[in-house]
């Protein structure tokens, strides 16, 4: 304030002629101020004239008349200087040169006239402190001789950079107002919303700024005290709570491994390297298990309704190892529960003279399934095992059984229920039913007397089985022989047909061969060998046919040889049966009866009659008893007969 | 028909692996516990405190060393006996199991009648 009552003093003296606009403090300040930087200086020029003014006078610590000078525009300002250069000057005269020259002559007679006061220190002090202030001013209030220098781009330069720093300090103190004003709001709604920018009040909502002076209090020593304890306190509860926490983990992680320790050496000990296990997943207690295959995939079985695919799971209540089929869970969710069935056969005699059947042979419990509490340790597992086995092979059977007996209706063949076939003889009834596993069964089981039949019925149920495993050596040699074909094949089950079902044929054939063969024998009884004298009937001893065609196909794979030995010994009971009889008539020929039956269940009678001069005279079939019968008495009637009596 | 005498030995030692891991747990609560008395104020636990956490670190090093050997002995025997490879094995042979049985009960059936 000093410096500046002392220039416009100074200046002052000087009187109106000269003007040192550069060292009126008021100009230099103020002016940058007032006009807006990014704005067009013409367009400004009259708003900017009169904001000077009133800003001016009132913020003006001298009555400086100089710092009107600058605020006017230059056609005020224009007139002004050349007035005080005397009449007669232009403004186009003027020159940077001569003004040096002026201002350089003032001083000098400054400092003649007044000794004291020196222009150049007073330039040099404002100088200093204004550059301390705003560096970029230095340029305005530096003498005109460095002014000179300044280039038009430099000036444009520091132009913008005055513009920048302005923008931002409008920034900032924008920004401050909106603080204080959001701040405000809480206490004095109305007065803040008026200061609130637009943006802030759409995005914040008032009175959400909130300051509070909290006095700090300095605790006392007994709180201190108390705190220290407290967090001691929580210190060592936590330390005893992870104590405690690891020490439970610990004897949970102890009953586990117990119970792990024992399953492995229980597995390594009971398993061996038949049996086929791989990783799986126990579905029911989701934990990663072992699983045990034991069904008859692999051996042949074309049977998928169930996979065969049991779990070994420890039962740590009994501490043992448990083999549960991994379908027994769906079953139970779907309502069946017992799915250990096993076939049952059973013979009815038909009583005479009654349309009744009674019981006379049935196959009895199998041994494997009578729970036995005896046995434990690696018994007890192969136990379990045998047991799945026993009972999907059952299955099994059971379903290519129905499946076979669907075609076998006319042969007295009747499917009474999922569980039961029926085979009905005309002397007796066969019924192969699958039995549930129950408790009544098991108790039962050796109560029943022997009866004559029960060795005919286990019998039969033992062909059942042995038919079904040469369907399962028949499937497997097919595999083997596509597979040599197609490698692609072996994975696609579904690419073989399923092998024709020939269970019940064969063992039905053997009986039904039985009472045809004895009925032929009759019919041969009552109209030759009763007609005719003499005659005599023979049967003829089959010779060791082989008809079968692919035996005789060269096969070098050994285990086709294998299966192909071992599918042959089943050859007499799997051809389709067949009787020779020779029936010779005293010097009238023979007539030569063969017996045969082209899917186990029927029966043709060829006939063939051959006369005495070994010529064949007649040579058909039947396939009802009744035409044999009219066709031998035709046959005896006409031509032995007739030859007897020749004789 | 058990495992042969190298996998038993597998299991035990991956068993004692187990057990060592567990100790691992039980040192650590000793561990914490004899902590908790030394906070307590209690000096005298402190080499017993030393003591539990080098069975700690005993126990934990001697799990990862059989751990290691485990590993490697799996390394080493890739190609012997693991086959490098994932096979599903079948279950072959179970038609000529079932024939042998039902030919045993043939045999009895026969027999008695005779």
């Amino acid at each position: 304030m000093t410096e500046e009552g002392a220039n416009g003093r100074q200046t002052e003296d000087d009187g109106m002629r000269k003007i040192p606009l550069a060292i009126d403090p008021n100009l230099i300040r103020l002016i940058p101020s007032f006009v807006p930087p990014a704005n067009d200086q013409d367009a400004e020029e009259k708003i900017s004239e009169e904001a000077q003014k009133s800003m001016s006078s009132a913020q003006s610590l001298v009555n400086n008349p100089y710092e009107s000078f600058g605020s006017m525009p230059l056609d005020q300002l224009i007139p002004i200087i050349l007035q005080s250069r005397g009449i007669g000057s232009k403004f186009a005269d003027l020159s940077e040169d001569t003004l040096m020259e002026e201002i350089a002559k003032e001083s000098n007679t400054q400092v003649d006239t007044d000794g004291d006061v020196n222009m150049d220190n007073t330039e040099f002090a404002s100088d200093a402190d204004q550059q301390a202030i705003k560096p970029q001013q230095i340029e305005d209030s530096s003498p005109e001789d460095e002014e000179s220098h300044v280039t038009q781009e430099q000036f444009q330069q520091l132009k913008l950079n005055t513009a920048q720093s302005l923008n931002l300090a409008l920034n900032e103190s924008s920004l401050a107002l909106e603080f204080v004003s959001l701040l405000l709001s809480s206490v004095r709604p109305s007065a803040a919303n008026a200061s609130m920018s637009p943006f802030l009040k759409k995005t914040v909502p008032p009175a959400s700024l909130n300051a509070e002076k909290i006095p700090a209090e300095k605790p006392k020593d007994t709180e201190i005290l108390d705190r220290n304890l407290v967090t001691k306190g929580w210190k060592l509860r936590s330390l005893e709570e992870s104590r405690i926490l690891l020490k439970e983990t610990h004897k949970a992680l102890e009953t586990s491994l117990e119970t792990e320790h024992s399953y492995w050496s229980k597995v390594a000990h009971y398993i061996s390297k038949k049996d086929v296990v791989f990783k799986m997943k126990d579905k029911e207690t989701g934990e990663k298990s072992l699983g045990l295959k034991y069904g008859y995939e692999d051996s042949g079985s074309t049977y998928r309704q169930e996979r065969g695919i049991a779990i070994l799971r420890h039962n740590a209540n009994k501490d043992n190892l448990e083999v549960i089929p991994s379908e027994k869970r769906q079953q139970s969710a779907l309502g069946k529960d017992n799915s250990e069935k096993f076939m049952r056969v059973r013979i009815f005699n038909k009583i005479q003279e009654e349309d009744d059947y009674v019981l006379s042979g049935e196959t009895s419990l199998e041994d494997l399934l009578v729970p036995n509490s005896i046995t434990a340790g690696e018994n007890d597992i192969r136990r379990q095992i045998s047991k799945l086995q026993f009972i999907i092979f059952e299955k099994e059977l059971m379903f290519h059984l129905k499946k076979e007996s669907e075609n076998l209706i006319s042969y007295g063949v009747t499917i009474e229920n999922e569980n039961k076939v029926t085979v009905e003889f005309p002397t007796e009834k066969m019924e192969f039913e699958m039995m549930k596993l129950n408790d009544d069964l098991i108790m039962n089981h050796q109560q029943d007397a022997p009866k004559t039949n029960d060795r005919k019925a286990s019998l039969i149920l033992v062909m059942l089985r042995l038919l079904l495993v040469v369907m399962f050596k028949k499937q497997l040699k097919k595999k083997l022989l596509t597979g040599q074909k197609d490698f692609n094949a072996n994975s696609k089950v579904s690419r073989f047909p399923e092998s024709e079902a020939l269970l019940l044929r064969p063992i039905m054939g053997k009986f039904r061969h039985g009472n045809y063969l004895n009925l032929l024998q009759k019919v041969i009884e009552t109209y030759i060998l009763e007609e005719v004298e003499g005659s005599t009937v023979v049967r003829v001893a089959l010779g060791n046919f082989r008809s079968n065609e692919d035996y005789d196909e060269p096969t070098y794979d050994k285990h086709i040889v294998k299966l192909d030995r071992e599918i042959r010994l089943f050859d007499q009971i799997l051809q389709t049966p067949r009787t020779d009889l020779l029936v010779s008539l005293p010097a009238s020929g023979k007539i030569e009866f063969s017996l045969q039956s082209s899917n186990y269940c029927n029966a043709t009678t060829s006939v063939k009659y051959i006369d005495a001069t070994d010529s064949t005279v007649f040579d058909t079939k039947f396939s009802n008893f009744k035409e044999l019968e009219d066709f031998l008495h035709f046959i005896v009637s006409e031509y032995v007969k007739s030859n007897t009596a020749q004789v | 028909m058990p495992q042969p005498e190298f996998i038993q030995e597998r299991l035990k030692s991956l068993n004692t692996i187990d057990d060592l891991l567990l100790a691992t747990l039980l040192h650590a609560s000793q561990a914490v516990g004899t902590i908790e008395e030394l906070k307590r104020g209690n000096e005298n636990m402190k080499p017993q405190f030393e003591n539990h956490a080098r069975s700690f670190y005993n126990s934990l090093e001697e799990a990862t060393v059989g751990l290691r050997r485990e590993i490697k002995h799996l390394d080493e025997n890739v190609g012997t006996r693991l086959l490098p490879i994932n096979v599903n094995k079948r279950a072959t042979g179970q038609d000529n199991d079932k024939i042998r049985e039902q030919f045993d009960k043939l045999e009895n059936e026969l027999k008695e009648s005779s």
